[in-house]
């Protein structure tokens, strides 16, 4: 079963002679459930396609479809709720909110939903990342690799479809890489959500079932 | 569960009562004194009015709330998209819309997979029934040669040693399928214990020691005496047995097989690394699936089980493997336990 | 332990403290604005009102007149009242030397309302006991204290009674003029005789009810007392009939708004709301570009725009708790500090003035309101700039200015300055509106100026009086009594003891004709239509049919404001037409050939207000005296006449009370003695040698304190002075606002500057690091500062300039006292000072905010 299927998907930015092809035609379908990686140089287009997956782009051609739905038929606010629950976004630099506790960052995605916490839930995706113990301090406190954890607790508590995981392991150190993106795997799949996750590193690639190569906004085999 | 306790006085109805006293209290001047009676009272009735009003909206609006969550959940039941459903509002009724159908497409999934479930045991079934046709027609054909004709001993030897090996191939399919079959099913549960790494990495190498002296591969094994994780012991070294098998099957005579085993921050890293005919990088995926040979493993022994039952135990403990190989240098596989 | 967006919005508040503090000041900037003048402004309303309630004697709302004992009692009942007093007027006293003492019955409601309760001491009870003024007391040759004995004599229907009373309470008189005496109800009760009600019979006000009250809502009074009047049986219309029911409504307590006042009421908060508006609005939209990578992660992870938006509510409101009641507190305490100095330029005009300021509800509530107003408005576009920041913003990770999406191409070559410039444009709307705040300061200060030096002092005196000094009795003072009695003249020994003094050169007396002397009237060729008669004033107006009026004498004819003047006198006056040559003409009048007529002048136009040309030069005018015609003088000459001529200063009170609206003339003393049998001084008006002024100042100070504390007098000297400050007090007030909108502006510069140097770091950084040294820094930095400013001159000065010619000449000339004067040079000040404070901000928050080695700066934009 695919949840995410792309038509012929093309996004340019500006015009003229200063415009930038960052996706020139890309179709592809992910399988639900599966990890899927997507790796290729800088500027080849992975963030672009990340991004207009997740509704923060509009494609300037071609079809997105997340389960069905065609994110274009989507208004502006719609697309903020779908973020909201149907999205887990992991950045390279954590952006967890400094004045707030890691409890109170995990949580925040819920409060805007005016949701109840599910505290079941809550500690058991705490405790596989490693999070009891860590729970009140600030994120300033953490190690990188803790504040990352921090992150995907975060990007998972909605229990959303799709994880979008840009280059996560970015801004940690080869051991911490291999830790985080293993966790990013396990619970993935211990929470049946598909995930995509950009990454220059083909080690951890080759932790997906399937890998995607983007160069100069093509899918290269 | 917590609710919010809707009070007597609900903040709203105070907050107004005490603008319109203050209100009057502002006008006191410009108020004959029966107005201000009869303002209070018509303002007492007003808000009387008011609140009734509003809890009946209120009232209507959960029952239309309610309605419609039914209304969704009988549209799934029956297998079709509820109607009035517009996906990703800023409202109650769609987020518990989206959870429903999330619901629903997870029980789909459920049921799509006890179905693949289904659909891959009877590949299984044909595939045993297939794989096992051989060695029984085999020994079929051995009994009836030693039932039927006279045979000098040493042919009789050379035989019985024939149906040995095949009734130890049908005697390792059969282990195989039914530790498959638990692991499918669920069947058995893993107990996971604190224990020490090293005596589980040692039964897993006791099982092989023979099979790679006899192909003179050296065996390594860097493992701290102390480490110690909290796994399955007897399942985990059947998946450890599994790798270190796979190595001694893929590695030419000579080589080397090096166990290493390094504590990481969330898990415990567990190298198994050989000098063998490597794997290309494509394939690495599909090393792990079930019954998966590689054309240049055609000549040796196997099922192709091995790579997948490990990789179900390693998972199950909510670890996992990965590999780098070097086509023809040979391969790392390395097992990575959560801490 | 739950979060929400209030969790959220207070703990992100907490981090930035100095945003913080700056957005407070400015909302309590803005509240302290509208506090501090609605304060002034309602202080000034209340005092004025005040002053001249006290003049009038009563600040009720209304008062009723000979009513009935039953009509008194259905006060009572009447639903439009609130409180009302008793009083019941007996008559004046008869033994008085010159201060009038009015006797009557009253209760403790009444003595209020007419401002005589007493101070000192307590209220009636006995029927011998009274309270009476110091000043009354004073006149009766009584020290003014309690227990002591007063003696009355007055007559109530012909019937004399002399009575003595004893003191059990004064109070200080607000008017030297006359005072009220009262005492409590035991009076009543223990003379029937004198309160017996014969009002249908013979009009005698001994015996009816008076009673002064407060209105529950002052709206539609005249009718509610009206209709009330018919209701209890008396006629509130006619004045003759025998159940005549006097019904007055207190114009003075209340007064109507002048649209005027409510016009420029509505600029001023219309000014201010800009001001606090400039200032809120840039704190907050730096505040939100500075965050705006949050806010980008916010609407990535899912924030709607509603929840932003109530996001930064909730921070705006928290900021305006703490700012708008500490922006009341100060403000109130301002404006109550400088009502005193705005009172005092205008006592110019107003004598005995009270200064009197409550703190009340609605100016809180006002300014609350309206700073609150001003926050909302000015955090509408920040905020939903920030709702609607696009969630890709998150991404960034350099810091960019909105708008970078179209990266400028910026020359480095042309040097620092060119570069300087170039920055500024990177954000056209901010820079634009920095300098639209500072060129605002500019031009009102400008304005300020122009208003101040347009000010012209000299054409005020010269209304005011023509000599150097003029001595007059404290009634021409008031500008709401004047002079009007003969027995306010000047005395002769005062007259000698002044003249005597050395350095006087050029001194002459003024005569006039008063009230005492109605037989002296003039006929010039007026028709009176109508005759209303006031008893009680003890005046017969006559009316014409344009609506002038004039006091009539004894024979129906009108009194006119005739003045005996000595040639010095006349010499100093403005005659514009006939016989111009001053000495010729006083040496016809002296021959009898006729008379000056003065026609008063339009100080602002400084042309004769031609509705009040009653007669023209060559008209003859007939005196008569005792009703009998006694002498023609035809109008020799025609002279344009100003306060000094009229009475002085600017009291007109005198000239009305006795002429009303016409005619003056001016006689030599030989032919005003022949006319007026007992001819009264009332101005004894001299100029001295520049030496001895102070001599004669000092002199006439202590004169007046001590052996003649019924006269005062007025300098040029003291007219200058007032009018000066006034002057002082336009570009105190001016300066004031102006130093409000420039305060306002460098904040918002000063705001600007460190929110760049705090965003470009990055930048900076990657400068310093490829080889820019830190002053090279500094002084592009200097550039952009003294570029906001010269950017503001640039705007400022045109703009000042038009706005003089146009605006503030209007302003000016629709003000007598103003001769229009253009100046650039307030500007040019102002200019100067921006300028140096554009160059001084950057290097100084250069110091303060850029910390910390390049690599380090480096680091933290990553």
């Amino acid at each position: 079963m695919d949840i995410i299927t792309i038509h012929n998907l093309k996004k340019y930015f500006g015009t003229g002679s200063r415009q930038v092809k960052a996706l020139d035609g890309i179709s592809l379908s992910i399988e639900k459930g599966k990890f899927t990686a997507i790796i290729g140089a800088s500027g080849s287009g992975k963030t672009t396609l990340m991004n207009t997956v997740g509704g923060l782009y509009r494609p300037t051609e071609g079809e997105v479809f997340v389960d069905g739905i065609r994110l274009a038929e989507l208004s502006e606010e719609q697309l903020t709720i779908f973020r909201r629950r149907k999205v887990g976004y992991i950045f390279q630099d954590y952006n967890l909110i400094p004045e707030l506790t890691v409890r109170e960052n995990i949580l925040f995605p819920l409060m805007l939903d005016n949701s109840r916490p599910d505290e079941i839930f809550f500690r058991e995706i705490t405790g596989l990342l490693r999070l009891d113990g860590k729970l009140s301090q600030f994120p300033y406190m953490l190690s990188g690799g803790g504040q990352q954890c921090a992150a995907i607790a975060r990007a998972m508590i909605t229990k959303p479809s799709i994880l979008l995981a840009d280059e996560p392991t970015g801004s940690l150190d080869a051991k911490t890489s291999q830790n985080v993106a293993g966790l990013l795997k396990t619970t993935a799949e211990a929470f049946h959500q598909t995930l995509l996750m950009i990454t220059h590193n083909t080690e951890l690639a080759q932790l997906a079932d399937r890998v995607i190569k983007l160069q100069d906004g093509h899918i290269i085999l | 569960m917590k609710r919010a306790k809707t009070g007597l006085f609900p903040p709203k109805t105070l907050l107004s009562a005490a603008s319109l006293m203050i209100f009057s209290a502002v006008l006191w001047d410009c108020l004959p004194p029966a107005g201000i009676r009869a303002m209070l009272l018509i303002g007492g009735i007003a808000i009387l009015l008011l609140t009734s009003f509003r809890n009946r909206c209120r009232k209507k609006q959960e029952t239309d709330f309610a309605n419609d969550v039914c209304e969704t959940i009988d549209a799934l039941m029956s297998g079709r998209g509820p109607e009035n459903y517009i996906p990703y509002e800023d409202t109650q009724i769609s987020k518990v819309q989206g959870k429903l159908l999330q619901y629903y497409e997870f029980m789909q999934a459920g049921q799509r997979q006890s179905r693949q479930d289904k659909q891959t045991l009877q590949e299984l079934i044909s595939d045993i029934s297939h794989q096992v046709k051989t060695p029984l027609a085999n020994i079929r054909m051995f009994t009836d040669i030693l039932g039927q004709r006279p045979l000098t001993d040493e042919k009789r030897t050379e035989f019985l040693a024939a149906m040995t090996i095949q009734v130890n191939k049908l005697d390792f399919l059969m282990q195989s399928l039914i530790k498959m079959s638990r692991l499918e099913t669920g069947t058995f549960t893993l107990h996971p214990e604190t224990a020490g790494l090293y005596h589980t990495i040692a039964r897993a190498v006791n099982g092989i020691w023979a099979n790679a002296a006899r192909k003179d591969i050296s065996l390594e094994v860097e493992c701290d005496s102390q480490i110690t994780v909290r796994h399955d012991t007897k399942w985990t070294a059947e998946a450890l047995g599994n790798l270190l098998d796979n190595a001694v099957k893929y590695t030419p005579e000579g080589g080397k097989i090096r166990v290493c085993v390094r504590p990481w921050q969330f898990y415990t890293r567990i190298d198994i690394s050989d000098t063998g005919i490597g794997i290309a990088a494509e394939h690495y995926h599909d090393v792990f699936q079930r019954f998966y040979r590689a054309r240049e493993a055609a000549s040796v022994e196997g099922i192709g089980l091995g790579l997948y039952l490990a990789r179900s135990i390693i998972s199950l403990q909510k670890g996992y493997i990965s590999v780098q190989s070097e086509h023809g240098k040979g391969s790392v596989f390395s097992v990575f336990l959560p801490n | 332990m739950e979060i929400s967006l209030k969790t959220l919005a207070a703990r992100s508040f907490r981090t930035y403290k100095i945003r913080n503090l700056a957005a407070v000041l400015a909302i309590m900037l803005t509240a302290i604005l509208f506090t501090a003048v609605t304060t002034i402004g309602m202080g000034t309303m209340e005092s004025l009102t005040l002053t001249q309630q006290m003049a009038k004697g009563s600040k009720a709302d209304g008062d009723f007149r000979y009513m009935t004992a039953e009509q008194f009692g259905q006060l009572e009942n009447a639903g439009f009242i609130e409180s009302y007093g008793l009083r019941m007027p007996v008559g004046f006293l008869t033994n008085t030397a010159r201060h009038n003492i009015e006797f009557d019955v009253m209760d403790e409601t009444q003595a209020k309302l007419t401002f005589c309760n007493p101070g000192y001491g307590t209220v009636p009870q006995a029927e011998n006991e009274v309270v009476i003024s110091d000043a009354a007391m004073l006149d009766l040759g009584i020290e003014p204290e309690i227990r002591a004995v007063v003696p009355a004599e007055f007559s109530v229907r012909g019937k004399t009674y002399v009575l003595e009373f004893v003191v059990s309470g004064w109070y200080k008189a607000s008017s030297g003029q006359g005072s009220i005496m009262w005492t409590g109800t035991a009076f009543r009760d223990a003379h029937p005789d004198i309160f017996r009600y014969t009002y249908p019979a013979d009009a005698s006000p001994a015996g009816t009810y008076f009673s002064d009250f407060t209105a529950v809502s002052p709206r539609g009074l005249e009718d509610k007392m009206k209709a009330w009047a018919y209701s209890v049986g008396g006629n509130p219309e006619d004045v003759n009939a025998s159940d005549y029911l006097g019904t007055a409504v207190n114009q003075v307590t209340n007064a109507p708004i002048a649209p005027k006042t409510m016009a420029m009421g509505i600029v001023i908060v219309a000014l201010f709301i800009l001001c606090g508006y400039l200032l809120i609005y840039n704190i907050f939209d730096i505040a939100v570009m500075q965050e705006i990578r949050r806010f980008g992660l916010y609407r990535t992870i899912g924030m709607s725009r509603k929840q932003v938006r109530k996001l930064m509510n909730l921070q705006a409101s928290w900021l305006s708790c703490a700012g708008i009641p500490l922006g009341l507190a100060a403000g109130f305490f301002i404006g109550k500090a400088t009502l005193p100095v705005v009172m005092g330029t205008l006592s110019s005009e107003y004598a005995n003035l009270a200064v009197n300021v409550s703190p009340s509800p609605v100016i809180f509530f006002g300014a609350s309101f309206l700073t609150a107003l001003t926050v909302f408005l000015s955090t509408r576009k920040p905020i939903r700039a920030a709702a609607g920041t696009p969630p890709i913003e998150a991404f960034r990770y350099a810091e960019a200015a909105s708008g970078s999406r179209r990266a400028k191409r910026r020359s480095a070559e042309g040097g620092l300055p060119q570069m300087a410039w170039s920055n500024l444009g990177r954000s056209k709307r901010r820079s634009f509106f920095i300098m639209v705040s500072l060129m605002l300061c500019i031009v009102l200060l400008n304005s300020v100026g122009i208003a101040a030096v347009s000010m012209d002092t000299e054409k005020q005196v010269n209304f005011v009086i023509r000599t150097d000094f003029a001595v007059v009795n404290i009634a021409s003072a008031n500008g709401l009594a004047g002079f009007t009695r003969r027995e306010q003249g000047l005395k002769e020994e005062t007259i000698h003891d002044i003249s005597g003094r050395p350095g006087i050169k050029n001194g002459s007396l003024v005569y006039k004709n008063t009230l005492d002397d109605k037989n002296v009237t003039y006929d010039f060729g007026v028709r009176i239509a109508e005759t209303q008669n006031r008893p009680e004033e003890d005046k017969v107006i006559g009316m014409t049919e344009d609506g002038f009026f004039f006091n009539l004498g004894s024979d129906g004819r009108p009194l006119s404001n005739v003045y005996g003047m000595s040639a010095d006198s006349i010499s100093r006056m403005d005659i514009r037409e006939g016989e111009t040559d001053a000495g010729k003409l006083y040496r016809r009048m002296q021959a009898g050939e006729g008379v000056l007529m003065g026609i008063p002048i339009n100080r602002s136009t400084m042309h004769m207000i031609e509705p009040l040309r009653f007669a023209e030069v060559g008209d003859t005018v007939t005196v008569y005296k005792n009703g009998e015609a006694v002498m023609e003088l035809p109008i020799l000459a025609a002279a344009a006449i100003n306060g000094d001529d009229m009475e002085i200063g600017y009291t007109v009170n005198g000239t009305f009370e006795v002429g009303g609206d016409g005619l003056y003339l001016y006689l030599p003393y030989e032919i005003y003695r022949k006319l007026y049998d007992r001819p009264a001084v009332y101005k004894y008006s001299f100029d001295a040698e520049a030496d001895t002024r102070d001599d004669i100042t000092e002199f006439l100070e202590t004169y007046m304190h001590t052996s003649d504390p019924s006269v005062t007098y007025m300098s040029a000297e003291n007219a200058r002075k007032n009018a000066e400050s006034s002057r002082t007090m336009v570009a105190f007030v001016g300066g004031l606002i102006g130093a409000i909108f420039g305060i306002a502006g460098i904040l918002n510069l000063i705001n600007t500057i460190v929110t760049a140097i705090i965003t470009r770091r990055h930048e900076f950084a990657t400068m310093q690091s490829i080889g820019m040294t830190k002053k090279q820094l500094a002084r592009m930095l200097t550039y952009e500062g003294i570029c906001y400013a010269a950017g503001a001159c640039i705007l400022g000065l045109p703009v000042s300039a038009v706005l003089g010619f146009t605006v503030v000449r209007s302003l000016t000339e629709s003000l007598w006292y103003f001769s229009f004067h253009f100046t650039l040079v307030p500007a040019v000040i102002v200019c100067a000072a921006l300028l140096l404070a554009g160059a001084c901000i950057p290097s100084a928050a250069l110091r303060l905010f850029h910390k910390g080695s390049i690599v380090e700066k480096l680091r933290i934009a990553e």
